[in-house]
């Protein structure tokens, strides 16, 4: 009998426990301590720096969040609403768009599909670099194509009424061949038969779209807006490295972030604004799923 | 079997969480093999500073052989440098750290329940090595140092960079020259000059308004206005009273002096280039410094002289601070303190690190540091460079006066609350002077009655 590659038989009963025991310990380090910590120091007044006191002073952030400074958190939830649903909208629908187009065959569109996937595997910081330079009024591109095109000029980021929407089409931007992915798969689990049944009773493009194509991308559509919405909810990297948070642009995400780790460096806050981040998205994420789940069932 | 099994996993998951965690929060710092010892020093990004802690380092790994320094750094933008030294100082692997000085204003009393926050807070957890007794220290004033990184009689940091900040204003000397100006001593005659540039078709100011360098001019004009008629030193006790008085209520952001800098702000606002409020900080020095048949002026500290001189090495500038008022003898130079060296308790090189601030603070070095960072010297034996841009403030220099203080805000506090918030304060916004004004006292007074 050969022997065996993974001990013998008294050790090898150990291999799933320890197959559970890995991933249990790496799940109560980097997931369970965090969000226990993050709970505590909700609680607190602590800097978040080294060998600095917790200062437990029980219910005090989320006081004067809901007191003091809720215009600045009522704020703060209002864009992110808006960035959420605007992103949301906009992402899915330029997926969709997208998969339809490029739901062919051909290496022509493996690579365009490549190329729109590719933003996706940049990092945050380098994206909201290269837009904020290109954004740039003064050394970058984009004012010289504005200015060719409409004989105007504009601050771009630093304008109050174009900022936000600006920030919501670089996430867009970078996201879109993610959600085409997603709605593409759904559309290769569409029977052919089903549209040869539409085409044989005279369905045009648009019904065999309104009709066929769309109730049948329901659990594609349910996974893409959920996943784009759960994304958006706690975005603060690319709006940090765009506009930091100013001309409108502050979400909950990067009050939280600035903070729990900018000039203010107050842990015990910024803990309690991720605990009021965590309601919002299971509120948000909930009630998402809820309905979404319904209208699949109903479709 | 069933209850041991249980056991048996539950044991060897936290053991394995255990001795995780051991590993995230051990730090090696200071084994590179055999006999060498790795000092590691951690700096934000500003390209002379970063040009000089490496060739000091060069010189110091040469003097101590078997010595090897690792200098760390990040931009201060978007929060990565805060986030770097966090990190080292979690993981106990930093041994020199620079932070900005936490000056008195650190401190904030009892009475207002605010907990210390930045190099504050870690002075007070006792997490820096008291640097008093340090024989360096002999080479700073130590009265400067103590209201800069002191606290109840221990110094724990060597502030070695001082620079303009409030109201700060490069120049191009040659584009005033053509147009028959001189810098300006008044605020009036800064006005003047500026409509006469505008006549002429030239952008007078050249300002990054997406990170709020325009409230420089607000900053420079009130502390002239309060520091009027006081003598330098007295700056600490002014800022600290004004904090005082906005807590408990006796000063407001709508006082007459704050709506008179916001007047004069508004005044010369009307002179900067279209379109300020998309332009970066990151960009601007370049862009100004690129462009030198426009843009005289360019709003911005005098760090970032270096970077100025390395867009355009040809570009003949100055520098000053813009006149807030119409008494030349009150538009006094304001300085920030800034790069501050500390040393960690929880450093393993402490002595290597003394070494390296001896040497740092040896008058030819720190001559050199001088040079390349464009500072103003806290070494009182050392003069300030004989930079070019720098005959201004070398001129100015006796009278200047330390920045005033910020009243004291919570975290969590909207902008607002700390003063005018001059993205939304017109130019730049679209809010009038008092909008603003009323909304940051109003602010301020919600923020703190938390």
């Amino acid at each position: 009998m050969a022997r065996c590659p993974f001990g013998t038989q008294r050790t090898r009963r150990f291999i799933p426990w320890a197959s559970i025991a890995i991933p249990g310990a790496g799940w109560l380090l980097f997931g369970l301590y965090p969000s226990l910590a993050t709970i505590g120091y909700s609680f607190t007044r602590y800097s978040g720096l080294p060998g600095t006191p917790l200062n437990f002073c029980g219910m005090c952030n989320y006081h004067a969040a809901f007191t003091s400074l809720s215009d600045q958190l009522w704020s703060a939830v209002r864009v992110t609403l808006i960035y959420v649903v605007g992103v949301t909208v906009l992402q899915n629908a330029i997926g969709l768009g997208l998969a339809l187009l490029l739901n062919r065959s051909g290496r022509s569109y493996t690579f365009y599909r490549a190329l729109i996937f590719m933003p996706q595997i940049f990092s945050v910081t380098v994206v909201g670099a290269v837009f904020a330079l290109m954004l740039d009024p003064y050394s970058g591109p984009a004012e010289k194509v504005v200015h060719g095109l409409f004989g105007t000029d504009s601050a771009f980021l630093g304008s109050s009424s174009l900022a936000l929407p600006l920030v919501m089409l670089v996430n867009v931007w970078m996201f879109s061949g993610y959600s085409m992915l997603i709605y593409i798969a759904g559309l290769r689990n569409i029977p052919a038969s089903v549209y040869e049944a539409a085409a044989m009773d005279g369905a045009g493009r648009f019904r065999t779209f309104r009709h066929v194509t769309w109730p049948l991308l329901a659990s594609a559509t349910t996974v893409n807006v959920f996943l784009t919405a759960m994304g958006t909810l706690g975005e603060y990297a690319l709006i940090l490295v765009l506009t930091g948070g100013n001309f409108g642009t502050k979400t909950l995400g990067l009050y939280m972030f600035q903070s729990a780790f900018g000039a203010d460096s107050q842990l015990g806050y910024g803990s309690m604004l991720a605990m009021l981040q965590f309601v919002l998205t299971v509120v948000i994420g909930g009630g998402l799923l809820y309905t979404l789940r319904r209208r699949e069932v109903a479709l | 079997m069933r209850p041991r099994i249980t056991v048996t996993l539950t044991a060897a998951t936290v053991c394995l969480a255990g001795a995780l965690t051991g590993c995230s929060s051990s730090s090696s710092d200071n084994s590179g093999g055999g006999s060498t010892t790795t000092l590691n020093i951690a700096e934000w990004t500003n390209p002379g500073a970063i040009q000089f802690t490496q060739w000091l380092s060069a010189k110091f790994e040469k003097a101590h052989p078997g010595v090897k320094i690792k200098l760390q750094q990040a931009p201060t933008a978007n929060g990565a440098w805060g986030t770097l030294w966090n990190s080292l100082l979690q993981s106990k692997s930093v041994d020199l750290l620079a932070l900005q000085a936490p000056t008195q204003a650190g401190f904030a009393p009892g009475y207002t329940s605010l907990k210390a926050q930045g190099a504050a807070a870690l002075i007070e957890a006792g997490q820096l090595v008291d640097l008093k007794d340090q024989p360096f220290m002999k080479n700073y004033d130590p009265t400067m140092q103590a209201a800069m990184a002191g606290r109840n009689g221990h110094i724990y940091g060597v502030m070695a960079a001082e620079y303009s900040a409030a109201g700060a204003m490069w120049y191009k000397k040659d584009l005033l020259a053509k147009y028959h100006l001189d810098v300006p001593t008044t605020f009036q005659q800064f006005l003047d000059e500026c409509e006469t540039l505008k006549k002429a078709g030239v952008t007078p100011i050249f300002v990054s308004g997406k990170d709020g360098m325009q409230g420089g001019v607000w900053q420079g004009v009130m502390n002239q206005m309060l520091m009027q008629g006081k003598a330098p030193a007295d700056s600490v006790k002014v800022g600290s009273d004004r904090a005082d008085a906005f807590w408990k209520g006796t000063q407001s952001w709508t006082d007459p002096v704050y709506r008179e800098a916001s007047a004069r702000y508004e005044k010369v606002m009307k002179y900067i280039e279209p379109n300020a409020a998309g332009v970066a900080q990151l960009t601007a020095p370049g862009v100004w410094a690129s462009k030198s048949d426009d843009y005289p002026f360019l709003l911005d500290g005098s760090w970032d002289g270096a970077v100025i001189q390395q867009a355009n090495p040809k570009l003949n500038m100055g520098f000053f601070t813009m006149p807030g008022t119409d008494d030349a003898a009150a538009n006094r130079l304001t300085l920030k303190p800034d790069l501050t060296w500390v040393v960690p308790t929880s450093a393993k090189n402490k002595t290597l690190a003394m070494q390296w601030l001896t040497m740092f603070s040896e008058p030819e070095n720190y001559k050199e540091w001088l040079k390349q960072t464009g500072s103003v010297s806290t070494q009182p034996a050392l003069q300030n460079t004989g930079l070019s841009w720098m005959d201004w403030q070398n001129a100015h220099m006796t009278d200047a006066f330390p920045q005033l203080s910020s009243p004291w805000v919570p975290a969590g506090a909207p902008l607002d609350a700390g003063g005018p918030d001059f993205y939304k304060l017109t130019p730049i916004g679209k809010d009038s002077v008092d909008t603003i004004l009323n909304r940051s006292a109003s602010a301020y007074r919600k923020s703190v009655a938390g």
